[in-house]
């Protein structure tokens, strides 16, 4: 279950509001690589997922960015305090206040509302964190850009935080799929509920008349990193 | 080329390679993704340095080219707080890989015992972060203002 903590993870505090630089981050908010989705996706795979390391790893990680999705709610409040009758009618910002007024909407900035269509869940060990490792890296662009966007040092230092988090992510997932010995479990013993190997096996040269088939038989041993066939 | 280790976890106190590199098996299988697993003993920043840079790990500190300056965090009560809090959220992703680190396992034992602290005296003297630390409270001082997202004029506490 979850428990909320009345703070956030990282301190948000923009003393000017700038509703045109919320109407980009938002879609940090429910954009196709935000912390809504990043949040669902982990918290999802977490179900199928067979192995202590990597179910901890999930929980923890898509626990940290529902905090995550906390903090771009309030940097995209804390921009649209205040607002004059001038500055709802920013460029950029306008289309959104007519939909939304100052509320905070799960919706990526070019309008597209949040889908789960972003996310996947494949229900494989191999499949899904390969999904991560590629979403933790688009999720560090969507920050460089808005980095490129921003001036204001305020929610800089926060974005800053934010997208180093990508990186340290990316960094868990890998390493997590490293702590199946050399994969040899990843890819030979059954994952989840399914009798068959989650990921794949490597076929050997058929045993027919192959001109491999000389050089291949009887000598190597298995490779022992994998314990593919040498 | 790569180091030899194929086995991160035993090598604990060999980091055969930089603090901002990590291990790669001498061989692997084809058609599956690798990342440099890191090296148990890598260099920690403290606690507010952590929280400044995004990580506790300074191999790991990657600021994007344009904006690389690090936030200067007011070491608020609260933010001296976020910060106890930061190390143990990153070291407990790190334990989920490394769960054989003891020197990282009695870190994070230390920054417990410190959050601890620290927590109880945050909430003792400006009202509780958890729904269940209000019983504490002479009232229900769960309602009380500000919520996280608000803005502070002054600053936050």
């Amino acid at each position: 279950m979850f428990l909320y903590e009345k703070k956030l993870q990282y301190p948000v505090r923009i003393k000017t509001p700038n509703p045109k630089l919320a109407s980009v981050i938002i879609s940090q908010y429910g954009g196709p690589d935000g912390e809504l989705g990043a949040s669902l996706r982990y918290l999802s795979q977490r179900f199928s997922m067979p192995y202590p390391e990597l179910k901890a790893l999930l929980t923890d990680i898509g626990t940290e960015e529902l905090g995550h999705l906390e903090m771009v709610g309030a940097i995209v409040h804390q921009l649209t305090r205040k607002l004059t009758d001038e500055q709802i009618k920013t460029a950029g910002f306008d289309t959104y206040f007519v939909d939304r007024t100052t509320g905070v909407y799960p919706t990526a900035a070019s309008g597209f509302p949040y889908s789960a269509a972003s996310m996947a869940v494949k229900g494989d060990v191999l499949a899904d964190l390969t999904e991560d490792l590629a979403a933790e890296q688009k999720a560090r662009v969507t920050y460089d850009n808005i980095l490129r966007l921003s001036d204001d040092p305020d929610v800089n230092d926060v974005i800053r935080f934010l997208r180093e988090r990508e990186v340290v992510h990316f960094q868990r997932f890998g390493d997590g799929k490293r702590t199946r010995g050399s994969e040899k479990e990843l890819l030979t013993k059954p994952g989840g509920r399914l009798t068959r190997p989650p990921g794949f096996v490597s076929v050997r040269p058929s045993a027919t008349k192959t001109p491999y088939r000389a050089a291949r038989s009887g000598s190597a041993p298995p490779c022992p990193h994998c314990s593919r066939p040498a | 080329m790569y180091p030899k280790s194929d086995k991160p976890v035993e090598d604990m106190e060999a980091m055969p390679c930089g603090d901002a590199c990590g291990t790669m098996p001498s061989c692997a299988p084809l058609a599956v993704p690798y990342v440099p697993f890191q090296q148990m003993g890598a260099k920690k920043y403290d606690h507010s340095e952590a929280l400044e840079n995004g990580t506790l790990f300074p191999g790991l500190n990657l600021p994007f080219h344009l904006k690389a300056k690090a936030a200067n965090v007011p070491m608020t009560p609260l933010a001296e707080l976020q910060a106890l809090e930061f190390v143990l959220v990153e070291l407990g992703l790190y334990l989920d890989t490394h769960q054989d680190d003891a020197q990282a396992m009695e870190l994070y034992r230390q920054y417990a015992t410190l959050e601890k602290e620290g927590r109880a005296r945050y909430e003792a003297a400006y009202g509780p972060i958890t729904q269940s630390a209000t019983a504490q409270s002479k009232n229900w001082a769960w309602l009380k203002d500000p919520w996280p997202w608000n803005y502070q004029e002054g600053g936050d506490k």
